[in-house]
């Protein structure tokens, strides 16, 4: 017994010397150091290939954070309050942006320089993204470069069961008289035919529609612009008639009983189980990418056809029903004829910003490296390098005008290898999408009709209210629906919500939009 | 000798078991389930609950163990486990010790001091400001130091000393031991229960934590299992679905995400789940004893 121990206690002392041997650090003396924050899904190897690679490149040090991407604005902040600045300071949430100007974290980035040192960048800011490049402005100066998300200029995606539909001898819907007689039909009309009436219509994701026809999104802060002014939808006359339609599918048993729990049941997100189950006959779940299903178009390797990869959704569904069809349908047309939208996710995705007390020479020459990792990189293989690491070792193209690789190695395997190789130091700028991917989702018209807010950020007003305002949100419509209060009641909700803060929030966007338009 | 029971009674006992045997097996079900999964291959379908996958694979493992960062999380979390748990066990003994003497001057003092911590604490940036002064930003010992004692551990382990008679030190200190020697040979052994549960609490805790590692470790070859199994839970669920076309794995594997995922867990867990049985017994003993009384 004792000897034991004996031998333990060396063994633990010899791990601990070990692990505790770490290396230090050398630092690259002479040279300007770059601290560097990022999106990163791992941490970066010290000595990292890509590292070395734009140290080099760019004749600097480059200092990345390593901040979990899950945890990125919490663990930032201790590092901020603890004193410490990044000189490349990636604000993960667009909102946060005023609130580290206010603290002084952020240092002005003059437009001259912007112009200079990222001409490309610039001039796609000013064609295809001049709303989202000027949000970066706080009071007439640039604090942070927009990171603009073009994958979302896809809307969500409004999927009907095709299997259902032909076996009722239904089309896919247009307007809202066709859908609620699919709907009505997918509830009453037996569609998987086992003569059981298990089925509905549509659940909690499926109501996008009928939101989405009036150009509202009820369950987020999507500001519009009605007559001119800053109106949000949810509380409009509009939002009464569409809850007159809801409440009436609850009665008729065509909604889901259980809608308020949701489609999603746990597990990857955009999973509607409730779709996938069978239970109802349509759903608006996810991103268009999700519903890929086998031979919905091709990827080329030098002119061989490669079928496309399979809906992370799809896959699912396939596996438990193989032979579900699926249709994709457009935002509905209102009774008088007005084509309705449906949600779209926000483009601006990010704000990259330089940290305060930077000097100027410094600041130059992050703005040519951001120049040079952004999507408006004339070069397309130095383009994709940033992205995914050393060409023919990591990645090799498959289509160089369709901006379509093959991974190659470890990162085949994991798409964190790429982060612990280095390729950190990348960002979305914004460009157009040229994927086969892409195509086809402007060929089946996802970038038609969605509904974007005017305003995308947040304000102090927003922060105060918001988790209020939500709260009594969601408990009207619920209890409207579910007819637990009369349809009227949706009148005294609208005075109550404007009284609890409402109004407040809708006169500080009214107040940044009439001094932004 | 079998004991005579009604009609009743029988019928009584035999609900109760089966009650038990349900509650057992809703509890052991989830992990069940888990294990299932991180066998099933990429045709059956994730969203399902079922007993035993129709089609079984060990690709995920293979896939598992091919991850290298699970074995560097894998030492990471050994080290600080063993190293942090030795470490911890000496500090709150040192501790309790003294403070379960009636004759130690000042007592309450010292023990309102401690206790103190145990309700106040400094946040999450003094704390980090603190790890960073002492040069631990970075090291593995980041992930020790800052919990090396335990208050609560350490209250429970002096109230256990507390309970062992005072007659003991008396008749050890007539036979002219010193009270380092009374402690190690005399306290100590008769303590074992006690700290098989504090060594069993402070090793799953260590074994389980992930958070310290985000905030003070930033290179990737000193993080702990944990953070490297979320992380791949995360990506998990990221994959290649998550990316706008544009960047393509060409071998249609015969791995899911969510089996990946679920292996990554049984590999995780297994090796602190294992632990457990072997220290069951002093456990229950051990928690009883030392509760707070007094």
């Amino acid at each position: 017994m004792k000897k034991g121990f004996v031998v333990l206690s060396i063994l633990f002392l010899g791990l601990t010397l070990v692990f505790a041997a770490g290396s230090k650090d050398a630092k690259t003396d002479g040279k300007m150091n770059i601290s560097w924050t990022a999106y990163q899904m791992a941490p970066t190897a010290k000595n990292a290939p890509m590292v070395k690679y734009y140290e080099d490149m760019f004749g600097v040090g480059l200092d990345v954070w390593n901040i979990d991407y899950q945890q990125y604005t919490e663990l930032l902040n201790i590092r901020l309050a603890a004193g410490e600045i990044p000189d490349m300071f990636m604000v993960m949430n667009p909102a946060d942006l005023s609130g580290y100007v206010e603290q002084g974290l952020l240092a002005p980035i003059p437009l001259e320089k912007i112009k200079k040192f990222m001409p490309n960048t610039y001039a796609t800011y000013q064609r295809d993204f001049p709303n989202e490049f000027a949000m970066g402005q706080i009071d007439g100066q640039f604090y942070g470069l927009a990171s603009i998300s073009t994958g979302n200029m896809f809307r969500l995606p409004i999927i009907y069961n095709q299997t259902w539909l032909d076996a009722l001898g239904l089309e896919v819907p247009t307007n809202i008289e066709e859908f609620e007689r699919v709907i009505y039909a997918f509830a009453h009309g037996d569609p998987d035919g086992n003569g059981k009436k298990d089925t509905y219509g549509l659940s909690m994701d499926g109501l996008e529609l009928l939101w989405g026809m009036y150009g509202m999104v009820p369950y987020q802060d999507y500001f519009s612009v009605k007559d001119g002014r800053i109106a949000f939808m949810p509380i409009e006359p509009e939002m009464k008639e569409a809850l007159a339609y809801a409440r009436k599918w609850y009665q008729d048993g065509v909604l889901d009983p259980e809608f308020i729990t949701g489609e999603n049941a746990g597990g990857y997100w955009a999973i509607s189980h409730s779709f996938i189950n069978g239970r109802v006959g349509m759903t608006v779940r996810g991103n268009y990418y999700h519903w890929l299903y086998p031979g919905d178009y091709n990827e080329y390797d030098d002119g061989k056809p490669i079928p496309n990869q399979v809906g992370a959704v799809s896959k699912e569904l396939l596996a438990i029903s193989p032979d579900t069809k699926i249709a994709f349908g457009q935002p509905l047309k209102n009774m008088d004829g007005t084509q309705g939208g449906i949600r779209g996710y926000h483009m601006l995705a990010r704000f990259y910003g330089i940290g305060a007390d930077v000097p100027e020479e410094k600041m130059d020459k992050i703005l040519e490296i951001l120049e040079h990792m952004g999507d408006s990189n004339p070069d397309r293989d130095a383009w994709a390098t940033a992205r995914h690491g050393i060409q023919g070792e990591d990645w090799r193209w498959l289509e160089k005008d369709h901006e379509t690789i093959l991974k190659l190695g470890q990162y085949m395997d994991r798409e964190s290898y790429r982060y612990e190789n280095g390729s950190v130091f990348w960002w979305t700028s914004g460009s157009e999408l040229k994927s086969r991917q892409a195509e086809w989702g402007r060929l089946m018209e996802f970038d038609k009709n969605g509904i974007y807010s005017v305003f995308p950020l947040s304000l102090e007003a927003m922060n105060r209210y918001n988790a209020q305002l939500q709260t009594l949100r969601e408990q009207a419509y619920i209890q409207i629906i579910t007819g637990a209060r009369p349809l009227d009641y949706f009148d005294t909700f609208v005075a109550e919500y404007l009284k609890i803060g409402g109004k407040e929030v809708i006169d500080a966007v009214q107040a940044w939009y009439a001094a932004n338009n | 000798m079998a004991v005579r029971r009604s009609k009743g009674e029988t019928i009584f006992l035999a609900v109760n078991y089966l009650v038990m045997a349900l509650l057992c097996l809703s509890m052991l079900f989830p992990f069940w389930s888990l294990l299932a999964k991180s066998f099933a291959a990429a045709s059956v379908p994730s969203t399902q609950l079922y007993f035993w996958p129709s089609q079984t694979t060990l690709a995920n493992y293979a896939r598992v163990f091919a991850n290298k960062n699970i074995w560097i999380g894998f030492g990471n979390t050994i080290f600080r486990t063993v190293v942090g748990t030795i470490l911890s066990l000496v500090m709150s003994i040192h501790v309790a010790y003294p403070l379960s003497k009636k004759y130690l001057p000042n007592r309450t003092f010292w023990t309102s001091l401690i206790v103190f911590t145990m309700f106040f604490s400094g946040g999450m940036i003094p704390e980090y400001i603190l790890v960073r002064s002492l040069k631990l930003y970075n090291s593995r010992w980041a992930l020790i130091f800052p919990i090396l004692l335990n208050t609560f551990n350490m209250i429970i382990i002096r109230n256990y000393f507390m309970s062992i008679p005072d007659s003991l030190e008396e008749s050890a200190k007539i036979d002219g031991a010193n009270d380092l020697l009374i402690l190690y040979r005399i306290i100590i052994p008769l303590s074992f229960p006690i700290i098989a549960t504090v060594v069993l609490w402070t090793a799953v805790s260590h074994w389980n934590a992930w958070f310290d590692s985000l905030i003070y470790i930033s290179d990737g070859n000193k993080q702990v299992l944990q953070t490297i199994l979320r992380r791949i839970v995360l990506e998990g669920s990221l994959q290649l679905m998550e990316l706008q076309g544009g960047a393509m794995a060409m071998e249609a594997s015969n791995v899911s995400s969510e089996a990946i995922k679920a292996a990554t867990v049984i590999v995780a867990t297994t090796p602190i789940l294992v632990a457990y049985p072997f220290l069951q017994k002093y456990f229950v003993k051990g928690v009883l004893v030392g509760s707070l009384k007094g």
